[in-house]
């Protein structure tokens, strides 16, 4: 099957390929302190600020792969470097700007002044220039790097090509909208920051996947496995990153089904999905299959049910799903 | 700027000032391409951003080297290696007369550097003949990747003000958002027939309906049937029918008919029937370039390209 970006399945190969080479050469794991000092950045203002970003998008509309790069960049920059906790802001909104000049169009990158006065950051054009300048400086010039989002979009495509008949039992589900979902799944993460920077991007990505695709396929376990053998993760990282993507869904009611390893059956399935869908997208947008891939994006989605998720009241309910199936079985 | 020793003024690119440099240790000769900061409040430019990004990774023979990047307060100055002039000027030192082997090496190292950038999901989108360096020893490279972007797998809606006139394929002159690679093969296309006369331009129109109708008088106007979807472009509006009266030997009479036949599948108005950089490559045109163009490396290259 040939997508209708006209990629096949031996360039999507080649593709995950490049993009593990370039991971390893790139991705090493940090952390944030739990802790909040004056003068260092803790996990959850981290998360806080990651948050704050993704609320913006709602009015700036970039694309996914340019707010997982703002994401990735503010998170290795954070750990270069020391900073007090008054400049987090303005690091984001630096990060984001580069991000989107880096990525996005001409005709839809805002100047500073726009970008100043749309975000409500509360620093000046010149405070912002200085930060990206200190930021590209520190990063040596290394804006890019390879992010969960950009692995999310190769390996759905890569089920897409060999697996056509994988979303077929799904009520109104089509590629399009099923990245979207795992899209929207996937932000919630990263504005984890355990996830984020405790987990490769390959793992996250992966993590997230098997976990949707547990929801709506009796066969999960072994196109995971088959996954996780090409792309090299180790099981117990996989495992583990699992455990913690389970956990942020869990608390965002994205998760609702008890994750059963075996049999799952298709209609329990198909109506867990429906809901989903019905909350949160408009119906209109993913209809067509020749959209596929489309602008549409998740990140719209994402910001929009990021907002609604934080009223959301918890889940506490996590006992309810269990790992131990994939390590008996892998 | 104590490192490089600059030499001389070469030119204006998009956003700078190219000079001929030195570095003072090594005795290297090297571009230095130079952005203004202080005069406007946007700070790095996005082309100087998208052109560090994707040249840091795209290393390739056909492919312009950025060596550093030097960032001061006021300016900001991109490290290349040096290439003597570009295919612009060079038409200009051959007073109407090109070898016919030279244009086929020309043509072969641009589609080497094309389908690397591909391969690579980039995009470069402004390909002309200045854009393209030419060294001593006869070595072309893609330069200038201010416009040029990464694709990814979900296809998106990009700008349609790219590529300039000359070189712009007919789907984006009417506004089509959603291309890809043959957005470049276009412009390939443009280029070696202006290289086969020498450097004649093959379009060169004043504005896009002219620049149309120069294309279609070419090529015969496209149709629904010929190319499905052209009706539902953005910016598509019925012109007047033209029939085909121009035979490709008086359009490029210098090219032999591989050639031609390698020409005429470049300029496709349909894009998803445009030749690809890889199957250029492989066009019998090609089949007697000499083996040291066809595999710098040596003949085991062959196997890894």
């Amino acid at each position: 099957m040939k997508l209708h970006s006209g990629l096949d399945a031996r360039q999507l190969m080649q593709m995950l390929g490049d993009a593990l080479i370039k991971e390893k050469s790139q991705w090493v794991p940090g952390t944030y302190k739990i802790e909040v000092h004056l003068d260092s950045i803790s996990g959850g203002q981290r998360d806080d600020v990651v948050r704050w970003i993704l609320s913006l998008n709602a009015r700036f509309h970039f694309s996914p792969e340019t707010l997982a790069l703002c994401i990735s960049m503010m998170d290795r920059f954070l750990q270069l470097v020391k900073v007090k906790s008054k400049y987090l802001r303005c690091i984001a909104i630096s990060c984001f700007y580069i991000a989107a000049k880096t990525l996005e169009e001409d005709e839809v990158i805002p100047g500073t002044i726009d970008l100043v006065k749309t975000s409500q950051c509360g620093y000046s054009v010149a405070e912002i220039l200085r930060m990206e300048a200190i930021i590209l400086q520190k990063l040596d010039w290394n804006i890019k790097a390879v992010t969960p989002v950009d692995f999310l979009h190769i390996i759905h495509a890569m089920l897409v090509c060999y697996y056509p008949q994988l979303l077929s039992g799904l009520h109104h589900m089509t590629p399009s909208r099923h990245l979207a979902l795992l899209s929207k799944n996937l932000f919630f993460c990263l504005c984890d920051h355990q996830l984020a920077v405790g987990f490769s991007p390959i793992n996250l990505a992966l993590a997230v996947i098997s976990l949707d695709l547990e929801q709506i396929t009796p066969s999960w376990l072994t196109i995971v496995t088959m996954i996780q053998q090409m792309v090299e993760v180790e099981v117990e990282h996989l495992i583990r990153c699992r455990e913690g993507v389970g956990l942020v869904l869990m608390k965002q009611n994205l998760l609702r089904m008890p994750m059963a390893p075996t049999s799952s059956s298709a209609k329990r399935v198909k109506s867990v999905k429906r809901k989903a869908v019905e909350v949160d997208i408009e119906e209109d947008v993913y209809d067509d299959i020749k959209r596929l891939y489309s602008e549409d994006g998740g990140l719209e989605v994402s910001s929009r049910g990021l907002a609604c998720g934080t009223e959301i009241g918890q889940n506490n309910d996590v006992d309810s799903y269990s790992l131990q199936a994939v390590s008996a079985k892998c | 700027m104590q490192k490089y020793e600059k030499l001389e003024k070469i030119g204006e690119g998009t956003y700078g000032t190219v000079f001929k440099a030195k570095n003072r240790e090594t005795q290297e000769v090297v571009a230095l391409k130079r952005v203004r900061l202080d005069d406007d409040d946007e700070g790095v430019p996005s082309s100087a951003l998208r052109e560090i990004c994707l040249l840091k990774e795209l290393r390739h023979r056909n492919i312009v080297r950025l060596h550093d990047v030097l960032h001061s307060e006021k300016k900001l100055t991109l490290v290349f290696e040096y290439s003597d002039q570009d295919l612009k000027k060079y038409f200009d030192t051959c007073n109407g007369e090109i070898d016919s082997d030279t244009v086929k090496s020309f043509m072969f190292q641009l589609l080497q550097g094309l389908a690397f950038c591909h391969r690579n999901n980039v995009l470069h989108r402004d390909l002309k003949p200045q854009n393209l360096l030419i060294n001593k020893n006869g070595e072309l490279k893609l330069a200038d990747f201010g416009l040029a972007r990464a694709f990814g797998i979900p296809v998106r809606f990009y700008s349609a003000e790219v590529v300039t006139l000359w070189y712009r394929p007919p789907d984006v002159l009417f506004g089509a958002k959603m291309y890809s690679t043959s957005i470049d093969m276009w412009s390939a296309g443009c280029i070696f027939a202006e290289m086969a006369n020498a450097g004649r331009p093959l379009f060169p129109g004043n504005d896009v309906d002219d620049q149309l109708k120069r294309i279609f008088k070419l090529l015969g106007t496209p149709t629904e049937e010929s190319w499905p979807g052209l009706t539902q472009l953005p910016d598509y509006k019925a012109y007047q029918i033209y029939h085909v009266t121009t035979t490709w030997q008086q359009v490029v009479p210098r090219l032999n008919s591989k050639g031609r036949e390698l020409l005429q599948k470049l300029l496709v108005c349909n894009p998803s029937e445009r030749l690809s950089a890889e199957d250029g490559l492989a066009h019998s045109y090609f089949a007697d370039l000499s083996p040291a163009i066809k595999f710098p490396d040596g003949p085991q290259s062959a196997l890894v390209r």
